[in-house]
């Protein structure tokens, strides 16, 4: 749970506003209408959650100066809200799926699913604690601390020798951990190479999608809000 | 910052670009369809300035959506093309004339959506934002119909909103009960709009106590047509007669004697009990009459024309079985048999005297009171005390004042009483009431004197009469003619005979009874 916490958050919000929808729908005997008072507002907030997972991971990573939490936690509310407001812009479509209206919301389900694979291209890249990615010196130096502490345990392991068995498992941990580092020194490349590649294709994704959704903002403002 | 942010990026830049791009060239191939929500409606309707439906006049939006900035609206844009929708506008009259008259702010768009599919209703009333009361029928108790679903427009007005189909109402109705409806359709005719404005005014939430004539009672459980016979229209229900006669008529056991007014006695909880108030009628029920059931008197439940005569309901308890007539109320009151107040004086034989305090059975045993013989004898025979000497005319005598005194006229009796006999007591001569055998003897009352000496017998009258007992005797004196007759110069009897007749002494005048001395 503490693992993937944002997306069993995403998830439980996911089905509240579902079931908000769905009560909507049974009270009105039909699926709420995106010109509608309940469709526009998810509609709007759908879209604000959108923007908010476009911009403000975005900046946390790229500023030096305004450091506001961990980058981990930032990608944590980047995933939140980049699963509940396209979710919310689903609902807002009220199920049709023609014109700009169509396309936008084809390609928010696109970049969604961009980002899940994302995700998990992400985590092939050794990162600090705060979620800074490591550099292969620093990889290195990490590798020959972490055997010259197995190395040391062990010899402590024979000394005390009531704490055999929790020093023992200690090492194997340090062990594991080590092997992981090692593989992940294997692949840096090749996982720094995919990274920049998905880089290259979600980022256009998500801008010719805000694109297409500002023009529908504008042309449902132009021909249906503000129609008199 | 490091690096530009994501959308800065030349990628994410030119992929903004490129998108924009596609989007133009969307527009100029084919439109503003691009922008549009769902296909227009192809419903094919009479053509206006050559198109035939919606559909025809795709992406070309500016043909009804107007720039927010511009003055003229969408709904402008409507009447341009639908010109006989302007005309109704303007008739407050027409369909639209009344819907926009009391919705100022409602839009065409309010009724008429589009981009709803090439199929789809050009025509949607949901929600009831449609003002169906102002065209005299209510839909606010058909929001749900028979199955639990929402009443769509097409239920009642299939695809013509112009019109309807009053077949539409039993169509439906019947489907939650086909039997009522049916009957409904046979009482009520089928004019459904006739009686039924959607406000139940006259449905399931009707109330009749909110009218005038409140259901009450038995009328309570009444079913409409017992009273709305043949109603066809709201105004036949509201005519509906609401006095007692219209309905009761057929069932008034009275047959229209006591008028039409039931409630006079009647309340609608039931016939019976009737508070009939009998003061109000010829005949006031009094005493004994208050407590009596209607029927005893009213038979065969006819209540008018009932005899009033005494006889005619007493005729079986009559104790007098008929005899004295059929007026009981000349003796009786209805507060009872008894007292009776039978006033004799009226009838042939007044009473008087100790008869006014004799009970009546002493002379009508047996109850029967005509006939009764007026004799003193024939209640007297039992204690006449003469025992039938005088006859059964007791009254010869007697008065009704009292047997004591009695008046016999002795004059006209074989012994007149003359003289001393006329103030005697009667028991004097007549002891034990024994008026026969009295004597007319002198000498049964009157014993002859010690005086007389036996010499005068007993028949008093040759020396005394009633008027003067003293005796003027006159005969010859036996021995004593010689001096001086019997006169002797004036001496009374008694001078001489002192003792009795048959001595006498002279020493009364003489100084002895020698005549010689």
């Amino acid at each position: 749970m503490s693992r993937n916490k944002e997306l069993w958050l995403a998830i439980l919000c996911m089905l509240l506003i579902g079931g908000l929808y769905g009560l909507v729908t049974i009270w009105y005997r039909e699926v709420p209408a995106a010109s509608g008072l309940f469709g526009h507002l998810i509609g709007v907030l759908g879209f604000i959650l959108m923007l908010m997972t476009e911009l403000l991971y975005s900046l946390r990573k790229r500023s030096r100066t305004a450091r506001w939490g961990k980058m981990s936690d930032w990608l944590a509310f980047h995933i939140f809200t980049g699963l509940v407001g396209p979710f919310m812009v689903l609902l807002h479509s009220s199920w049709k799926f023609q014109g700009l209206a169509g396309a936008v919301m084809l390609m928010t389900v696109v970049i969604v699913v961009s980002g899940f694979i994302g995700r998990y291209i992400y985590t092939a890249v050794p990162r600090t604690v705060d979620g800074a990615e490591l550099q292969g010196s620093m990889l290195e130096q990490s590798l020959a601390e972490m055997d010259a502490e197995v190395k040391r345990m062990e010899i402590f392991k024979d000394s005390v020798a009531e704490k055999e068995q929790e020093i023992r498992l200690k090492v194997e941990e340090l062990k594991k951990e080590r092997e992981k580092l090692q593989h992940q020194v294997g692949s840096l490349a090749r996982a720094r190479r995919r990274l920049a590649i998905w880089h290259t294709v979600h980022i256009p994704l998500g801008m010719a999608l805000f694109t297409a959704a500002f023009i529908h903002i504008g042309a449902a403002l132009y021909y249906a809000t503000l129609l008199h | 910052m490091n690096k530009r942010i994501g959308c800065l990026t030349s990628s994410g830049l030119i992929s903004a670009l490129v998108t924009l791009v596609i989007m133009i060239g969307f527009v100029l191939a084919q439109g503003y369809e691009l922008f549009s929500p769902g296909p227009l409606s192809s419903q094919a309707g009479t053509p206006l300035g050559g198109v035939g439906s919606h559909a025809d006049i795709g992406g070309e939006c500016s043909q009804c959506h107007t720039a927010p900035w511009n003055k003229t609206s969408m709904a402008d844009q409507c009447v341009n093309c639908h010109v006989y929708i302007a005309d109704q506008l303007a008739d407050l009259n027409s369909l639209h004339g009344i819907i926009f008259r009391n919705n100022l702010d409602i839009a065409c768009r309010s009724c008429h959506p589009e981009h709803k599919g090439t199929f789809a209703p050009l025509t949607v009333l949901k929600k009831f934002d449609f003002p169906h009361d102002n065209f005299g029928f209510s839909l606010n108790k058909h929001k749900i119909i028979w199955n639990g679903k929402g009443l769509k427009c097409q239920d009642c007005h299939n695809s013509d909103f112009y019109n309807f189909d009053m077949n539409s109402c039993k169509t439906c109705h019947e489907q939650s009960d086909v039997h009522f409806m049916q009957t409904h359709f046979g009482n009520f005719g089928s004019d459904c709009l006739g009686c039924h404005d959607g406000l139940e005014t006259y449905g399931k939430s009707f109330n009749h106590d909110d009218e005038s004539f409140k259901l009450t009672g038995k009328h309570a459980e009444a079913i409409c047509t017992d009273c709305h016979t043949d109603a066809q229209t709201k105004l036949d229900l509201q005519s509906a007669p609401q006095d007692c006669n219209t309905c009761h008529q057929s069932d008034d056991t009275h047959t229209g004697r006591f008028g039409i007014t039931c409630d006079d006695c009647h309340t609608p909880d039931g016939w019976k009990p009737a508070k009939f108030d009998h003061n109000l009628a010829q005949f006031k029920l009094e005493g004994n009459h208050i407590d009596v059931e209607c029927k005893l008197c009213h038979t065969d439940v006819e209540y008018q024309g009932t005899p009033q005569e005494c006889g005619q309901c007493h005729e079986e308890d009559d104790e007098h079985k008929g005899e004295l007539g059929t007026d009981c109320g000349l003796c009786h009151s209805a507060k009872g048999w008894k007292p009776s107040t039978f006033d004799h004086a009226q009838s042939t034989y007044p009473l008087t005297g100790e008869h006014e305090t004799v009970a009546c059975e002493d002379c009508h045993g047996n109850k029967i009171f005509k006939g009764t013989p007026t004799n003193c004898f024939a209640c007297h025979a039992i204690n006449d005390k003469h025992n039938g000497f005088f006859g059964p005319d007791c009254s010869a005598c007697h008065n009704t004042g009292g047997w004591l005194p009695s008046t016999f006229n002795h004059a006209l009796n074989r012994f007149p009483l003359t003289g001393a006999h006329v103030n005697l007591a009667c028991t004097r001569c007549h002891s034990n009431f024994n008026y026969q055998a009295a004597s007319a003897v002198c000498a049964s009352c009157h014993r002859e004197p010690v005086f007389h000496a036996g010499s005068f017998g007993t028949n008093c009258v040759t020396c005394h009469t009633t008027t003067n007992w003293f005796a003027s005797y006159t005969g010859p004196h036996p021995s004593f003619d010689d001096h001086g007759g019997i006169n002797h110069e004036g001496a009374a009897c008694r001078d001489c005979h002192t003792v009795n007749l048959i001595s006498a002494t002279c020493t009364k005048c003489h100084d002895s009874n020698n005549p010689d001395d």
